[in-house]
């Protein structure tokens, strides 16, 4: 029986196909179901995956310098854990603490408010403003409420803000209790006869579940945030660490019938993608730098601005989406400003916002008239619509990951299907 | 006394993988030692090579590769016979080329580039063999260009001997 089994080779193939049928649907369901299922840890996973990738023509340049390839990986390795602890140190250094974090809220919304009045041109009783009040108030005085709203403290948070002042120096204090002064006088654009606090009504925290937050959760939180962005360097020593066992194995599995084309495949999409992630970051690093500067002449702080062009150069990865996240962020950073000196004299804190609008168009232009013709050239040769499209239902079924990843993603996904069809016709495997 | 005869040392803590993967390293190191191209390289250097290479076997009769599909690998052969031959159509038979056995190679010239194979390979029994990629060789030229600038030359003597042998043919055919 076992002797004819093994001789009939119609059978065989029957079998072989159903079995690679089945192993391919089992695996794939088994990845869709794992990427939903750790959907938290996409991101460390594929960051630490693509610094991997960018860092492989490093670890050959360091090998083919006479550098072995253990100490290169273990060199690489190092620095790869210095700048992730030195940009993590530097970052929570510029993280506002608890208190700071309530009077930040109370600023931001004091000077949205300011300069709304200021724009809208509106006298102190909110009825009377200028034409362009006329023109879009109807339509910006609901949403500026909605913001307010959104922006207004608690009354426990007013409390204890107020105790964390009694605390601080006279000029915090006298700072603070203006701030919360004006914030319960606001009073509503759409309807100025009612105060701002009549309107809302507060759900007030349980203060013994808020001091728990404040000293085991928040705790916990954070263990978790950073036990789950330990995978990121694990990521990144495990690929790059990787000698080619990963394609050995893959290929291992392939059918004879399609080795020789598998292999090319992969080789094909392996360039494909090296040549888009290094373009990209190269990119990435050059827009970083280009708004860092533009920032810092308009009177951010070297440092905040390296933070922000940092951010924005990131975002920018992102295409159509990451302008508006990077223009957001620095708007928010503008609107907690109540000075500015910048290189440029026509710079003040009413028109700030303007002035970061201004410094992401021009990096815009910049980046797509010069960065992204010389660097990327036509790695990235999808239509409009795809990248939308992509971005957006990235970004409902994983989140910022999804955002971030989804038009890599996509490019990944267009080359091997690419290289795939025109190797299956090479390879006479399909007409 | 090679490497993979010494004594495994305390038995409870040996690493019986890691004696295994050793293993595996010397007997691909022996298959690949004699073989021309390989003919120049020290032992590490064959451990290099070996490190690139694929495992593959096929049943009696399986094909290997058509002629006119464009050429990736070059194959060696472990064990088992593989026949070289030009594909008839229609009435026309199957002609054989050549019939290759354990330490032969063959499909060299798509170490050098992606140009159609010239002939059909098909195993004329069940055989094993090992692969070498042209692109991991590519890369082999830029991190050890030594070994590669070795593999290379022993290649272009074997493609050149192949060559004359063809003329030869050729020219016997023609008298």
């Amino acid at each position: 029986m076992i002797r004819n089994l093994k001789n009939d080779p119609s059978t065989r193939t029957v079998r072989s196909r159903v079995f690679y049928s089945i192993a391919v649907l089992v695996g794939g369901a088994a990845i869709i179901y794992l990427a939903f299922a750790l959907s938290t840890l996409i991101l460390p996973v594929l960051l630490g995956i693509v610094a991997a990738y960018i860092c492989q023509p490093l670890l050959s340049l360091m090998y083919r310098n006479g550098i072995s390839r253990g100490t290169s990986t273990l060199i690489l390795f190092g620095g790869f854990l210095i700048i992730l602890l030195l940009l993590g140190r530097y970052v929570i250094g510029l993280v506002p603490g608890e208190f700071e974090q309530l009077e930040l809220r109370a600023s931001i919304q004091q000077n949205i408010n300011d300069r709304y009045q200021n724009y809208m041109g509106l006298d102190d009783d909110l009825h009377n403003g200028n034409v362009v009040h006329d023109f879009a108030g109807p339509e910006l005085d609901p949403l500026m409420d909605t913001f307010n709203e959104w922006l207004f403290l608690s009354e426990s948070n007013q409390e204890k803000l107020r105790e964390w002042a009694a605390l601080q120096d006279e000029q915090t204090r006298s700072r603070i209790h203006h701030l919360l002064d004006r914030m319960t006088a606001l009073r509503l654009y759409a309807d100025p006869e009612i105060l701002l606090s009549e309107r809302i009504s507060f759900i007030e925290e349980d203060p013994g579940e808020e001091e728990n937050g404040e000293d085991g959760s928040l705790l916990l939180s954070v263990l978790n945030i950073l036990s789950l962005w330990l995978v990121m360097p694990v990521m990144f020593l495990f690929f790059l660490v990787d000698n080619g066992q990963m394609r050995r194995g893959i290929v291992a599995i392939v059918p004879n019938t399609y080795f020789e084309m598998v292999l090319t495949v992969m080789e094909n999409v392996d360039q494909a993608i090296g040549n888009y992630l290094r373009g990209t970051l190269i990119e990435t690093l050059l827009m970083t730098a280009t708004i860092w500067i533009l920032l810092a002449v308009i009177g951010f702080d070297l440092g905040i601005s390296f933070i922000l062009g940092l951010i924005s150069g990131i975002a920018n990865a992102i295409p159509i989406f990451g302008m508006f996240i990077g223009v957001g962020i620095c708007i928010i950073y503008a609107l907690m400003l109540n000075d500015v000196t910048a290189l440029i004299p026509w710079v003040t804190v009413e028109n700030l916002i303007l002035w970061v609008v201004a410094v992401h168009l021009l990096a815009q232009g910049i980046d797509n008239a010069v960065f992204k013709p010389f660097v990327l050239g036509k790695a990235v040769a999808l239509h409009p619509i795809v990248v939308f499209l992509g971005a957006i239902v990235g970004s409902i079924l994983f989140g910022f990951a999804g955002l971030l990843f989804a038009i890599p993603a996509i490019v990944i996904l267009k080359e091997i299907t690419g290289t795939f069809y025109h190797q299956l016709k090479a390879y006479f495997l399909i007409y | 006394m090679n490497r993979s005869d010494k004594p495994a040392g305390n038995p409870l803590w040996s690493n019986v993988f890691q004696s295994l993967i050793k293993q595996k390293d010397q007997s691909r190191i022996n298959q690949i030692v004699d073989i021309p191209i390989f003919q120049d390289l020290s032992r590490r250097e064959l451990r290099t090579v070996s490190e690139m290479l694929y495992d593959r076997s096929y049943e009696s009769g399986e094909d290997i590769f058509l002629t006119d599909q464009p050429g990736a690998a070059m194959f060696i052969i472990t064990s088992g016979r593989v026949r070289i031959m030009l594909e008839g159509s229609g009435d026309t038979p199957d002609t054989t080329l050549a019939e290759l056995g354990e330490g032969d190679f063959f499909g060299e010239i798509a170490l050098l580039d992606s140009s159609p194979r010239s002939a059909t390979a098909r195993a004329a029994t069940k055989t094993e063999l090992l692969a070498i990629f042209r692109a991991d060789l590519d890369k082999l030229m830029m991190n050890e260009p030594y070994i590669a600038a070795r593999i290379m030359k022993q290649l272009a003597i074997v493609i050149g001997m192949r060559l004359k042998e063809t003329n030869k043919q050729v020219a016997g055919l023609s008298q």
